[in-house]
């Protein structure tokens, strides 16, 4: 005979830009129906961080990679002193990368991997306690846009293509052997739908295919 | 996950309290006792600890416990308190989630767990197993912290300046709320409650939740920090009243009859 344990997430933090916010459908993104599919498996959990939208808390970092950690709206370690999550959602997508918005170019995979690094050990030095989940980069919708041209565009594609099969993994893999708990979160059965440049459609096909393995990372990192 | 053990012979330990029997090795396999777990309290089925006797002063509070029957409406389900409304410290269940109170005279420290998803609906799922957790940072700017499965929860600054006094008129009680009476635990079962004047760190409580949960059969619960009082259930199989297994500093009367049955 054995004992079923309650299946508790604690708080989470979905940390990161528009993506995070879910733009542009206004629907909330991948957080909703993240929360709806942890409630059907059974899981308690709570969104936590300095903004609420659409029913769920969550924190802006900035425009890019380095904002979640020296500047911006909501630098990383006040909204983690703040908000105290137990689960650190990061979600860069491919324009976080760059230094900000509409300038500064595509960067490195080494410059990627720094700066990713940097997010993480801040988290962890700031809460010990911290699980981090990184969701698979998207990568680049259609179109030719002033701050997106096409040809930085194919550049992106081709560093997020690297990203996710071997940069994120290596990441994940570095920061649990330091002794925080990490998952790199992928791969999503097909690279979502998007809107724009970069932001998934609200519908099936955008959006939701982001959800399983999300709920799947979440409790992989905290099994009850 | 550390692999769930078979049944040990149980020995008699010159010295041990009554109804316990204590992990013992066994050619290098730490063989473990059943698991048991009191339920069906009420205003009349209770155990209740005389005034002044165990620990007012808590750093960290770890109880295992069930949910068998969620509060509806206004109901409280006090698990354990050691309070007399003046000072100590209580845990109870509504339907907004499960809460914490540290106070003495100088005024209360609450810390609620906040509801999760549909507001006014108990979190504790019917039928599984908790670890939760209270700690107590002393002095005014300190934290008073829940925590359930090892996650915090909710945090509150401390009110009062130190944790919390030891009070002659209080003592420890599970199963009903002390000095009003009523506010008793129905539909919630007790595992094991442990006591320490030490407040345990949040990674501390996460690897001591993790332990406890790693298994899921012949449970263990870890000693905490500076542990002083460690009530479980499988004590009360031999015996009526409640001895504490840290030295016995508050034994617990058995009042009614409340239920006591094998887990696991």
């Amino acid at each position: 005979m054995t004992v079923t344990w309650g299946k508790h997430a604690g708080a989470i933090l979905f940390m990161g830009d528009s993506t995070c916010l879910g733009s542009v459908g206004g629907t909330g993104g991948y957080r909703p129906a993240t929360f709806t599919q942890l409630a059907s498996d059974g899981w308690q959990a709570r969104a936590v961080g300095s903004v609420s939208n659409n029913g769920l808390c969550f924190a802006i970092a900035g425009t890019s990679l380095v904002d979640f950690y020296t500047g911006g709206a909501h630098p990383l370690d006040a909204e983690i002193t703040a908000q105290r999550p137990f689960i650190l959602m990061l979600t860069a997508v491919y324009n976080d990368w760059r230094a900000g918005d509409g300038v500064g170019g595509p960067v490195s995979q080494a410059t990627v991997r720094t700066r990713m690094e940097t997010v993480i050990s801040q988290a962890a030095a700031v809460a010990p306690w911290l699980r981090i989940v990184i969701p698979q980069c998207l990568t680049s919708g259609a179109g030719d846009t002033a701050a997106w041209p096409n040809a930085d565009r194919a550049a992106y594609a081709a560093a997020t293509a690297a990203w996710n099969s071997t940069t994120g993994p290596a990441i994940a893999a570095a920061t649990t052997a330091s002794g925080t708990p990490c998952v790199f979160c992928g791969p999503y059965a097909s690279e979502p739908t998007k809107s724009d440049f970069v932001h998934p459609v609200d519908t099936a096909g955008g959006y939701p295919v982001m959800v399983a393995p999300i709920v799947a990372a979440i409790e992989a990192i905290k099994p009850r | 996950m550390e692999p769930n053990l078979p049944p040990r012979l149980l020995l008699n330990i010159p010295g041990s309290k009554p109804g316990a029997s204590l992990p013992w090795d066994a050619g290098g396999a730490v063989l473990t006792e059943p698991t048991y777990i009191v339920s069906g309290f009420s205003d009349t089925k209770y155990f209740a600890g005389a005034n002044g006797a165990g620990t007012g002063m808590i750093g960290t509070v770890r109880i295992v416990m069930r949910t068998t029957t969620p509060p509806t409406g206004a109901q409280s389900h006090t698990i354990v308190t050691h309070t007399n409304d003046a000072d100590g410290w209580y845990f109870l269940i509504n339907v907004n989630g499960f809460m914490g109170q540290v106070r003495d005279s100088s005024g209360p420290s609450w810390v609620a767990f906040p509801a999760y998803g549909t507001a006014g609906t108990s979190y504790f799922v019917a039928g599984s197993l908790y670890v939760v957790h209270l700690t107590v940072g002393a002095g005014v700017g300190g934290k008073v912290r829940s925590y359930v499965q090892g996650a915090e929860t909710a945090a509150q600054a401390a009110l009062t300046g130190s944790a919390v006094a030891s009070s002659a008129s209080s003592g420890l009680w599970i199963g009903r709320y002390q000095s009003t009476g009523g506010l008793a635990a129905t539909g919630e079962d007790v595992v094991s409650v442990c006591v320490s004047p030490t407040e345990m760190t949040p990674a501390q409580v996460i690897a001591d939740a993790e332990a406890i949960m790693g298994r899921t059969a012949r449970l263990r619960f870890p000693a905490l920090p500076g542990e002083a009082e460690r009530y479980v259930a499988k004590d009360l199989v031999a015996v009526a009243d409640w001895h504490d297994r840290d030295g016995d500093d508050a034994t617990l009367t058995k009042n009614g009859a409340p239920t006591v049955a094998l887990l696991t």
